[in-house]
């Protein structure tokens, strides 16, 4: 019994270790005291070519759905490169509905999987030829499942339809974690940002990648402004 | 100039004529035909061409625009991928391709590694420039851009491709450009030229001629035509003496790429030598025409000149006084009627000349003339005349002992001797009667001396007898006559038989004195003596007493001047 309590405190120390040195650099990295929010806007510019359906002659049974609005990412970068550490692996989903993918533009963290659900009643078929991952899930229908994808580096990826050429997605794979995705008027609000020096980042539809240097100051708003 | 040559010049100039314009009418048919059926072998030539290279066409560029659609061989171009070539070769899946290469947007050519099945690795960055260009063009314009070039193949003759430049985009994001080359045949016509279609056809690509069909010849003096007019128009290029026709078509109108052109050339030598022969054929016809024509014109000629000749020497011989001569029917109408007409002219002539002689035989010339003129008065009239009267002494004791033709051949003999003297002297013989000769000075005419004359032709007549009498064996004398005064003449006679004689006393004396001459002696009456002047010496004889005059009347002996 007494074996079994002290293995029992062995196993608790051990997985607490790590855990409290997790909360220990979290809470020095970017307590909550600590933290200030960065809110902007993006302004998009022209969007160059939103997926233009018409130009050519589909089959499909059901009208093609119009695509997401454009949207940019804003993510902020450190000059030190040190990022905290991901607690879990994210699993997201690019669904292809409406002979769409869904959401059409997206950032996840290093090291996330993400799963193609085909939600139409046709084939559809998921590729990049993005240098930053490469891969090939061929065609699938809706009752078949796809394998989830990790994306192991940061970049960018395009993935394509080869059935549906209209159809596109762009994943983008940053060590950050501080990212999201503004909306359709370009605003963005990021909550929770340690205080520090930074670099914002926007990432445009029109595959423009604008930056600028930011000072985020604890328990302050910080506005920004990205893009042309 | 002879009517023979005029018909022969006029029916020659026709026949050069009709020749030459029949000659020019068929050349210029010809040439038009052949023209027609040349434009027309033309089309067909380039049609079936330019249609199985608008096929073939068509085909790579359904080929090339499934490629820059592809939305695989998009991605890859995109992010450079390393089995870009790969990709494009799976896309493209059929092989009908020489070598296919991918640019990148800025147009540059993406070298392929070296397993890729971009087909013929060896071309060089100087080969691919030029395509890179017209690609970088082409991409704007969004669609698929032909063009045709040479590469030498393996024995290092040219061999032509058709060159397909295609934009690789995806809904306007242009990511770079795909160039394919198809091998291009040379063979233009099944069966190559024939007879039938004796059509030689070449590429030019680049200001290049590239045939089998055309030889080096040819092929050298086109090169220098290649700038003329495209397309619609026959443009002319002589080749070592003879002409060929030739027409360009553009092969990729309207391409980035520069124009390539079909060339059609169609040799004129053959349809030279048949113009050449067909003018020989007809000079020939012209020739034999122009020989039986002036054989025609000869024969026609002599059909119209042999009657007109024997119509001339009728002409001359009636002329001379010949109205027996007749015209033989002629061959031709008009001829034959000539011919008629002439004869019946003819036998109106003689006719007229027998009856003038038949007068001129019963009467004196002098008066048949008169009556003819119409001179002579026929109604009578009041003259002075000359009556002569000579008949022959002892005639009688003539006669005797001789058979009629003798009688008449003798008296004929004189009477023309003594014919000849009287109208010599311009004297009418009035009537001969029997032996007698019957004379008239003065009448139906008078010439002035009329008397003297009729002395002097007395004279003459006693001369000329005395003459003849020295010849023959039958000497004849005669005595003369003379009588003059005023007495009627005029045709006296039935209505259709008259005489023209002189009625009067003095007619009467004179054939008493003439009958009162001894044989060689000239009697006339005092009148006759009164008028004959002093150029004739006479003695008077012892006045005659007449029957029907009341006094004896004086008579003179016209004595004959000593020979």
């Amino acid at each position: 019994m007494r074996v079994r309590t002290m293995r029992f405190r062995f196993v608790i120390w051990m997985l607490m270790l790590p855990a409290s040195m997790l909360f220990m650099f979290a809470q020095a990295v970017g307590a909550d005291q600590d933290a200030g929010t960065v809110e902007g806007t993006v302004r998009m510019g022209t969007s160059t070519s939103p997926p233009a359906v018409a130009q050519y002659r589909t089959r499909t049974r059901a009208p093609i759905q119009p695509a997401d609005g454009a949207r940019a990412i804003v993510w902020l970068s450190r000059k030190d490169g040190l990022y905290p550490a991901i607690s879990k692996l994210p699993q997201a989903q690019v669904t292809q509905s409406g002979y769409q993918f869904r959401p059409g533009m997206m950032a996840i963290r290093v090291g996330s999987s993400v799963t193609f659900p085909n939600q139409d009643d046709e084939f559809h078929s998921v590729f990049s030829y993005s240098l930053t991952k490469r891969f090939d899930l061929g065609r699938f229908r809706k009752d078949e499942t796809s394998p989830p994808v990790v994306f192991d580096k940061a970049g960018v990826v395009k993935i394509y339809c080869e059935i549906h050429r209209h159809m596109r997605s762009i994943l983008l794979v940053l060590e950050s974690p501080w990212f999201t995705i503004t909306d359709e008027a370009g605003h963005f609000r990021l909550p929770a940002i340690p205080a520090g020096d930074y670099v914002v980042h926007g990432y445009l539809p029109n595959d423009d990648q604008p930056t600028s240097p930011l000072k985020v100051v604890a328990g302050a708003t910080t506005q920004v402004g990205l893009g042309n | 100039m002879a009517f023979s040559v005029r018909l022969l010049l006029a029916i020659l100039t026709v026949v050069l004529i009709t020749t030459s314009a029949t000659l020019l009418i068929a050349q210029r048919q010809n040439r038009l035909t052949y023209r027609a059926v040349v434009d027309e072998l033309f089309t067909l030539q380039s049609t079936a061409f330019l249609r199985e290279q608008e096929f073939r066409h068509a085909a790579a560029a359904a080929q090339a625009a499934r490629l820059a659609t592809s939305v695989r061989l998009f991605a890859a171009l995109e992010e450079r991928d390393p089995d870009l070539y790969k990709i494009a070769a799976d896309e493209l899946r059929t092989g009908d391709y020489a070598f296919f290469r991918l640019l990148d947007r800025d147009g540059v050519v993406l070298q392929p590694p070296e397993d890729s099945r971009s087909g013929m690795p060896e071309l060089s960055e100087a080969t691919l420039t030029p395509l890179s260009a017209a690609a970088t063009a082409g991409a704007q314009r969004n669609d698929v851009q032909i063009g045709f070039m040479t590469l030498g193949d393996h024995e290092q003759k040219l061999a032509p491709y058709r060159v397909l430049a295609v934009s690789i985009n995806s809904f306007g994001s242009h990511v770079g450009s795909l160039v394919m080359a198809q091998s291009v045949g040379t063979t233009f016509s099944p069966a190559g030229p024939t007879r039938a279609n004796p059509v030689r056809s070449a590429l030019v690509i680049d200001s290049r001629l590239i045939s089998e069909e055309i030889d080096a010849e040819t092929a050298q003096a086109l090169q220098e035509q290649l700038d003329l007019p495209e397309d619609d128009s026959t443009a002319v290029v002589a080749v070592a003496g003879s002409t060929s026709l030739f027409r360009k078509y553009v092969l990729n109108k309207g391409s980035a790429f520069p124009p390539a052109y079909l060339l059609s050339v169609i040799s004129m030598a053959s349809f030279d030598a048949d113009q050449r022969d067909l003018a020989w054929r007809i000079a020939l016809i012209g020739l034999v025409a122009s020989l039986l024509a002036g054989l025609l014109a000869l024969f026609l000629s002599r059909l119209l000149a042999e009657p007109v000749a024997r119509l001339v020497t009728a002409t001359r011989a009636i002329r001379a006084g010949d109205f027996a001569l007749r015209l033989p029917p002629s061959s031709t109408r008009e001829m034959n009627t000539l011919a008629e007409s002439f004869n019946e002219m003819a036998a109106g002539l003689e006719l007229k000349e027998r009856y003038h002689s038949v007068l001129q035989q019963v009467t004196d010339p002098q008066v048949a003339e008169g009556l003819i003129s119409g001179q002579v008065k026929l109604g009578g009239e009041l003259r002075d005349v000359t009556v002569m009267f000579c008949d022959i002494r002892g005639y009688t004791a003539l006669s005797v002992g001789r058979n009629p033709e003798e009688i008449i051949e003798l008296l004929n003999h004189h009477m023309g001797a003594m014919t000849r003297i009287v109208q010599a002297h311009r004297g009418v013989i009035n009537q001969f009667a029997g032996d007698a000769i019957m004379a008239l000075f003065g009448a139906p005419k008078t010439y002035g001396d009329d008397a003297e004359r009729a002395v002097r032709c007395a004279l003459a007549m006693l001369q000329e007898r005395d003459r003849i009498n020295v010849e023959v064996a039958e000497p004849i004398r005669v005595g003369i006559g003379l009588a003059s005064g005023v007495m009627v003449a005029g045709c006296i006679g039935a209505e259709n038989r008259n005489d023209y004689t002189v009625v009067g006393e003095r007619v009467n004396l004179a054939a008493r004195l003439c009958s009162m001459a001894k044989a060689g002696e000239v009697l006339v009456d005092d009148n006759t003596r009164d008028r004959m002047g002093p150029a004739f010496p006479s003695e008077p004889m012892a006045p005659l007493t007449l029957k029907g005059f009341a006094q004896p009347m004086p008579a003179f002996l016209v004595r004959r001047a000593m020979a």
